[in-house]
């Protein structure tokens, strides 16, 4: 079981020190953090917004360096998730949500399961899987061939969390990029 | 007569539950379901299967060999290495020197055929696996109550004073002589009388192996032990494993297939068949090192003749360890081995041979077990496992140095003449001559190397790109499956293995249960 320290500090939008020194850490650093990274605790997530940042050569002056993934519980009790994109103002600077902070855009959903090793998106059978494939997005949105994989950086916590994400092409799944998640903001929305 | 739930070849069709599905050109398939199913009897696979079966689980234990009680097991060397032991006894590690190697292929596995020394794993070998390679809980108190119920079933103890055995004696007369620490064995045994036949089987039923101790308590619990089965192929649905295949060779001689379907499938056939199994199959690990990692305790022994009848059968096969230099690599022990067994390792023919044979009665044979620093691998080729191992160059000076040492603690009880595991190397006369041998330059090539401690080819820790299983014997990157044998280690242990591999074994089910238990979800 995750903690959920619902009185930690978001440190006001700004990522930690140790999330911006994660994110200068080679990929063969990073696949060796994501292959010891335990599975995170979902119900630790639901409620939740995490800023993220993809970690990759391309991503430094991309549209899609910052962003923020959310975590919602539906009725049923399934974990879902959304991502809000971000002015790219820096990794220094607080993390903003466009177009507002205040009326987000949420977009990219995905379902939160356990990997089925039975499955074709069976990658790494101990982390978490966000399936944007089941997300529930529009028909022909591009979002649909993402599948990432989610891992604790610490083993007793999920306030940092490891991703790495993949694209689904026909039966293959290609690796794309590692990305990292920190504990954000409190969340209500529900969709 | 078996005893109930143990079913050989010619039993399938009748073993309830299972499905016989006619095949127009490839014969009759068997199905079988079931909770765990248990590949190997022995060390690990005997305790996994009792302990999962007391927890309630539907557990099936499959067996290459055959059934064999104590009524069955007697001083017929040749009859017990075609029963009971793989290959008749006869495998071997690939290298320079290469090292000849046994393991048992019976219910019960290599615990039939081994000493019997029941050991805890060392304290320094405990914290190298948890500060070295992850391995969670795993610490002296952590462990308590898993070596304390292993010994528990298994009887484990000192000898009576009076099973041991003129040749033990004069090895520990020998080194009280020199001054070095020797122990006495704990081993799985009741009131052992000494027939000095545990390498063919106990006679008498002293010795606690898993045939005695965790396979009937398997069976009392509802588990099914499947003889003749050989298990060549791994069920699964992508990392989904979901049993496991293979042949049983029909008396008639027809092979017929098999499958046994399972929640969980449990391969403990040991550190050769296990990654072969693994590897025949297509398994994959993400570090990459399944069958890498083997390492077998290098052993040599002598020969020393005495003046005195020794009369070396008469008493327990080993009583005590000289343990004087266990931090150096190696500890020494006297092991009696048949005529026909050391008739073949000696470096003589003809009337010389005849002439040593004629003072059997008088010879004590001792050996020496080498902490290797090396490992060995295990691949798979058309299916078969061919296994490497490469002495090194501290294990070579350690084996010369061990066998110097053991010749002194010989000569010091009395001994008047050595033979030496060393080709080329003259027998020594004197105490005098060990100090010949200890400047003696002798090659790889010219030593004779034996073990029958094969370890650590599917080693586990908390590293998935170091090691193949995790903590608990789960294999990485797959669902479904663990290892729970001596392929676990993740280094050589310097002692005997038994207790460590049923420790282990122990700590794989106790695991598998919390997880049959709580069903994992998001």
């Amino acid at each position: 079981m995750g903690v959920q320290n619902l009185d930690a500090p978001t440190n006001h939008g700004l990522a930690s020190a140790r999330y911006l020194e994660l994110g200068e850490k080679s990929k063969a650093e990073l696949e060796a953090i994501f292959r010891r990274g335990t599975k995170p605790d979902p119900t630790a997530l639901q409620g939740w917004e995490f800023r993220g940042r993809n970690v990759a050569w391309w991503a430094k002056r991309s549209p899609i360096l910052k962003f923020v993934k959310g975590f919602y519980q539906d009725a049923a009790g399934q974990t879902w998730g959304y991502n809000i994109p971000q002015r790219q103002n820096g990794l220094e600077q607080p993390w903003l949500a466009k177009p507002s902070d205040e009326d987000p855009k949420r977009f990219g959903f995905y379902l939160v399961a356990d990997v089925d090793p039975a499955s074709k998106d069976n990658v790494h059978l101990d982390a978490l899987l966000l399936d944007y494939g089941r997300g529930r997005n529009p028909l022909l949105d591009a979002s649909k061939v993402l599948r990432d994989y989610l891992v604790r950086v610490d083993p007793d916590s999920d306030d940092l969390l490891l991703g790495k994400a993949y694209l689904a092409l026909g039966p293959s799944r290609v690796p794309s990029n590692f990305f990292l998640l920190e504990r954000h903001r409190p969340t209500s929305w529900v969709r | 007569m078996s005893p109930h739930n143990v079913y050989s070849r010619a039993d399938w069709p009748q073993i309830p539950g299972v499905r016989t599905r006619r095949r127009r050109f490839q014969g009759d398939l068997y199905e079988l379901s079931c909770d765990v199913v248990v590949v190997g009897s022995g060390a690990g696979g005997a305790v996994i299967a009792a302990e999962l079966a007391e927890g309630g689980l539907d557990v099936v234990v499959l067996e290459e060999g055959g059934y064999y009680a104590t009524e069955d097991f007697n001083a017929d060397v040749t009859e017990a290495l075609a029963n009971l032991y793989r290959d008749g006894g006869a495998q071997m590690a690939l290298g320079t020197p290469p090292v000849t190697f046994a393991e048992g292929r019976c219910v019960g596995g290599s615990t039939v055929i081994n000493g019997g020394m029941t050991w805890r794993t060392p304290e320094h070998v405990i914290r190298r696996w948890r500060e070295d390679h992850g391995v969670h809980d795993f610490d002296a108190h952590a462990l308590l109550p898993h070596f304390e119920r292993v010994e528990g079933f298994l009887s484990a103890k000192t000898q009576d004073p009076e099973s041991i055995g003129r040749d033990n004696a004069l090895l520990k007369e020998g080194a009280d002589a020199l001054g070095y620490e020797t122990v006495s064995n704990i081993r799985n045994q009741l009131h052992c009388p000494g027939s000095n036949n545990c390498a063919f089987g106990c006679p008498t039923g002293a010795k606690q192996s898993t045939l005695l101790t965790y396979l009937p308590r398997a069976l009392h619990f509802g588990a099914r032990i499947l003889t003749h089965c050989r298990v060549d192929g791994i069920l699964r649905q992508r990392k989904q494993v979901q049993g496991v295949e293979g042949s049983l060779a029909d008396p008639s001689g027809k092979t017929r297939r098999f499958r046994v379907h399972a929640k969980e499938t449990v391969i403990a056939c040991g550190a050769v068949q296990s990654p072969n199994l693994l590897l025949r199959a297509g398994l994959r690990s993400p570090s990459g090192k399944i069958g890498h990692g083997l390492t077998l305790h290098p052993n040599t022994k002598v020969v020393a003749l005495f003046d005195e009848d020794v009369e070396g059968w008469k008493g327990v096969h080993q009583a005590y360890q000289v343990r004087e230099f266990e931090g150096d690599g190696f500890v020494m022990a006297a092991v009696n081995i048949p005529p026909s067994l050391v008739a073949m390792t000696l470096p003589y023919y003809g009337r010389d041979m005849i002439e040593l044979l004629d003072q059997y009665n008088q010879t004590v044979i001792g050996g020496v077990l080498i902490e290797d620093t090396t490992t060995g691998r295990v691949r798979s080729v058309a299916g078969l496992p061919v296994t490497t191992y490469q002495i090194t160059e501290e294990d070579r000076h350690r084996i010369v140095r061990g066998t110097a040492i053991l010749c002194e603690v010989l000569f010091a009880a009395g001994a008047k003449r050595i033979v030496l595991p060393f080709a080329g190397v003259p027998d020594l006369l004197s105490m005098a001559d060990v100090q010949r041998l200890r400047e003696t330059d002798v090659p790889k090539a010219a030593m004779e190397v034996v073990t029958v401690h094969i370890m650590g080819t599917l080693a586990m820790g908390d590293d998935p790109t170091r090691h193949v299983c995790d903590s608990y014997g789960r294999v990485y990157d797959y669902a479904g499956l663990t290892v729970a044998d001596a392929s676990l280690f993740p280094t050589p242990i310097g002692v005997n293995p038994m207790e460590t591999i049923m420790t282990l074994a122990t700590r794989c089910a106790i695991h598998l249960l919390d997880r049959f238990a709580v069903p994992a979800g998001v």
